[in-house]
């Protein structure tokens, strides 16, 4: 019976004691971010990584999101008659939901897998204790710059996403399927508003941060080498790609009490 | 108030009764002992005895299981991470294999310690810089990345790093590990002009007693997690001690 419950509460106990780590972590960054030397040429290094690197990628699962989405939509609702209602459902979709969370999606492709094996290269070949030993706090020089370089990249690459997804929606419906422009927009407008982008923003924000630490956890907890390296990657991309979609059905509850979907 | 370098105490590291358990291995089981401020101490004994975990003890990068540790008057054991940081600052660590960023090159990662310093000026940035890497005979090299450099160079410009703030101590991890008898022979003296010129109190952690007389003038030996012998090269060279002499000898007691 000890040894069902030894079992059963192992993994609890890791997850709480991970959960710890993540949280000394954040309150680090912020130590840092507030009271400590920000290193900003390495944040503008970042922004260069995160924000200027990942556009092609966002740009185009923005894009073709948006297009095959208008498309699946546009099959049903033109059996209902309802095809003019397209673009409005694909502008909220791409707000709400598709935007942020295939953003965060790619970039945690992208960018958290290269931050957590960088940083664990670093890490078991000891240029981390390097780094501690001439005085600077490792969270200071590897952390909060892509942590600053990401809430800056964020807002730019969501808002691309959802302006090439709703272009290339509009492409689909208007162009291939020649529904009138006219109602596709006015659809549009009376469906989504404001809010609806910052209700993607919020999202999108909150997953940029939980991708920077998440990945920069896994890369500073890295250890026996190039197995250790590869297993911290793996689980950067996992663990951060699992948080994302978890935490986006929270946020989708809470921030929806916060900014409702507009009334037609 | 008078600093504690001012005080005149003459032991810039004093350890007393130090452990460190490692996962289920004791590694370090009460190490005692003081070292003198502008002295030259090598630290030796077999694979495994923690010469490596004791500088990490001293750097403060690893938490001690018990003991004490003063590093010019300042008890560190239980310091936070950022405040041990201005003591990091008094010490330079030579790493095994150097631990240059290999994303920056010889120029950046050896004026490294000077920008976190807070210098300004780029140009005697890199002025001190060049100064610096001449003294360990890599001036010509100042654009190259680690990667593109030999063991010797790599090492060579560790050593620069860790000296280019003049700090009161240098820490070295086994310098000459991996290098040929020449270049080991080099780094030795380069090792030793270092610490002579700048008064530098410098430990280094080697397998190579033909090292030993060359960079020190106290040796250490650790035995199974404790000071086994403590000297200068002369009296560890003529000690009678079986196990010393088996030591020094480097003979195994294997026959083929």
């Amino acid at each position: 019976m000890t040894g069902f419950l030894q079992k059963l509460g192992r993994p609890v106990v890791e997850l709480l004691r991970y959960l710890g780590e993540l949280a000394e972590l954040v309150k680090e960054v912020f130590l840092s971010v507030f009271r400590h030397k920000v290193w900003w040429n390495l944040m503008f290094r970042q922004l260069v990584t995160i924000g200027f690197g990942s556009q092609l990628q966002v740009i185009v699962t923005g894009a073709f999101t948006g297009a095959v989405f208008a498309a699946q939509v546009y099959y049903k609702f033109n059996q209902l008659g309802f095809e003019s209602v397209v673009g409005g459902i694909v502008a909220l979709a791409m707000c709400r939901e598709l935007g942020p969370v295939l953003t965060g999606l790619m970039l945690t492709s992208r960018v958290g897998a290269a931050m957590a094996a960088e940083i664990g290269t670093m890490k078991v070949t000891e240029q981390v204790d390097a780094l501690r030993s001439l005085g600077v706090h490792p969270v200071d020089y590897l952390v909060s710059p892509r942590v600053l370089a990401m809430l800056f990249s964020m807002p730019i690459l969501i808002a691309e996403s959802l302006m090439f997804g709703m272009g290339a929606s509009k492409l689909i419906v208007v162009g291939l399927y020649k529904v009138p422009a006219a109602f596709y927009d006015d659809q549009l407008d009376k469906n989504t508003d404001l809010t609806d982008l910052w209700f993607g923003m919020t999202k999108g924000l909150i997953f940029g941060i939980l991708i920077v630490l998440i990945s920069c956890h896994q890369g500073l907890s890295a250890s026996r080498g190039a197995v250790g390296v590869g297993k911290g990657t793996t689980a950067a991309v996992v663990y951060t790609s699992l948080a994302i979609l978890v935490v986006n059905f929270f946020l989708t509850i809470v921030l929806n009490f916060i900014w409702p979907v507009a009334r037609i | 108030m008078p600093s504690p370098s001012d005080q005149k105490d003459p032991s810039f590291i004093r350890v007393r009764d130090l452990h460190k358990r490692i996962g289920g291995q004791h590694i370090l089981r009460g190490v005692t002992l003081d070292i003198q401020r502008g002295s030259g101490v090598a630290i030796i004994g077999g694979s495994g005895t923690g010469k490596s975990v004791f500088l990490k003890l001293v750097m403060g990068l690893i938490p001690a299981t018990s003991g004490s540790i003063v590093v010019d008057g300042t008890e560190i054991t239980g310091l936070s991470e950022r405040k041990l940081a201005p003591h990091r600052r008094k010490i330079g660590l030579l790493f095994q294999d150097g631990a240059l960023f290999d994303s920056l090159d010889v120029e950046e990662n050896v004026g490294f310690p000077l920008v976190v310093a807070g210098w300004k000026d780029r140009k005697k940035l890199k002025e001190k810089v060049r100064e610096t890497l001449e003294s360990v005979d890599l001036g010509e090299h100042l654009h190259k990345l680690p990667s593109d450099l030999s063991g010797g160079m790599r090492k060579r410009a560790a050593l620069a790093r860790a000296i280019i703030t003049e700090p009161q101590c240098v820490l070295y991890d086994e310098p000459t590990s991996g290098l040929d008898p020449v270049v080991a022979d080099s780094i030795d003296h380069l090792i030793r002009r270092t610490q002579r010129q700048h008064c530098i109190t410098s430990i280094v952690v080697t397998h190579d007693m033909k090292s030993v007389p060359v960079i020190a003038d106290q040796v250490i030996y650790l035995r199974e997690g404790v000071v086994y012998f403590s000297g200068t090269p002369a009296e560890l060279m003529s000690s009678q001690d079986p196990v010393i002499r088996q030591f020094v000898e480097g003979r195994s007691g294997e026959s083929s």
